[in-house]
């Protein structure tokens, strides 16, 4: 099972190398992609995870530079991700675009004005019983 | 295994590069190999490909094409096998084996002539 960081590290990298092509990848460069929070040691340690994992077969590494090959199952797993973030983007957008069903606070208010009505009329009827009855 | 004049000179520069690393492999651009290469040896870019393939089935090292995406550059990442591992010693080996067979036919030549000599003498 891969870390978020592991997956971050993979969208990088299959933005910027094709499945099965081996590819130079400068560390600079993946570092500037990923962003802030990320350095030479997470980059390393997060390259080593998608290589146990079989993702990427690491063919060269050096100070600078990594060559990395992406496996098949790189590409599944990243579109699946892809699938994922596009569906629940989708459903969030559905979800705050259908206007809501019922409205709590209008029918407490409703029920609570029936029932002090409700309960006037019976008190009404009754006395107009117990008194004319 | 004999090579020739270019697939040395390739070699040679391959190992100085690949031969430093604690894992015997380099990366390489097709630019660095020829700019490495003795200004005596002939050796255009149409020669490095087929030079290459060559060492790889001479067993000598793996090579891999790899593409910088940002720079749009071929390079060669390349894995010393056994043999190209022991190239250097091999080279010495061939060269000390070949010092001695000079040194051996001169020691041969100078007896035949010193043969010649004796048996002039004794049937004089």
């Amino acid at each position: 099972m891969l870390d978020k960081r592991a997956f971050r590290l993979l969208e990088v990298i299959m933005s910027m190398a094709e499945e099965g092509v081996s590819s130079v990848l400068d560390k600079t460069e993946l570092l500037e992609e990923l962003g802030e929070g990320w350095d030479d040691l997470a980059l390393n340690s997060a390259m080593e995870v998608l290589a146990l994992s079989d993702m990427l077969t690491i063919l060269y590494t050096d100070d600078s530079l990594f060559c990395v090959k992406p496996e098949a199952k790189a590409k599944i797993v990243y579109q699946k991700r892809v699938e994922k973030v596009v569906m629940a983007d989708v459903i969030e957008s559905e979800v705050s675009a259908t206007p809501s069903v019922i409205n709590f606070k209008k029918l407490a208010i409703i029920c609570a004005t029936s029932s002090f009505f409700g309960a006037f009329v019976a008190g009404v009827i009754v006395f107009i019983m117990a008194k004319f009855g | 295994m004999v090579l020739g004049k270019k697939e040395k000179a390739l070699m040679t520069v391959i190992f100085n590069k690949a031969g430093s690393s604690s894992n015997g492999k380099c990366i390489m651009t097709p630019t660095e190999m020829l700019s490495s290469m003795p200004y005596k040896v002939d050796f255009k870019e149409s020669d490095l490909e087929e030079t290459l393939n060559q060492l790889v089935l001479d067993n000598y090292f793996e090579s891999e094409k790899a593409f910088k995406k940002s720079t749009n550059d071929v390079m060669y990442i390349i894995t010393l096998k056994a043999n190209g591992i022991s190239y250097v010693r091999d080279k010495k080996i061939a060269e000390r084996k070949l010092i001695v067979r000079i040194i051996t036919t001169i020691c041969i030549a100078i007896l035949s002539f010193s043969v010649k000599f004796i048996l002039d003498a004794i049937f004089k």
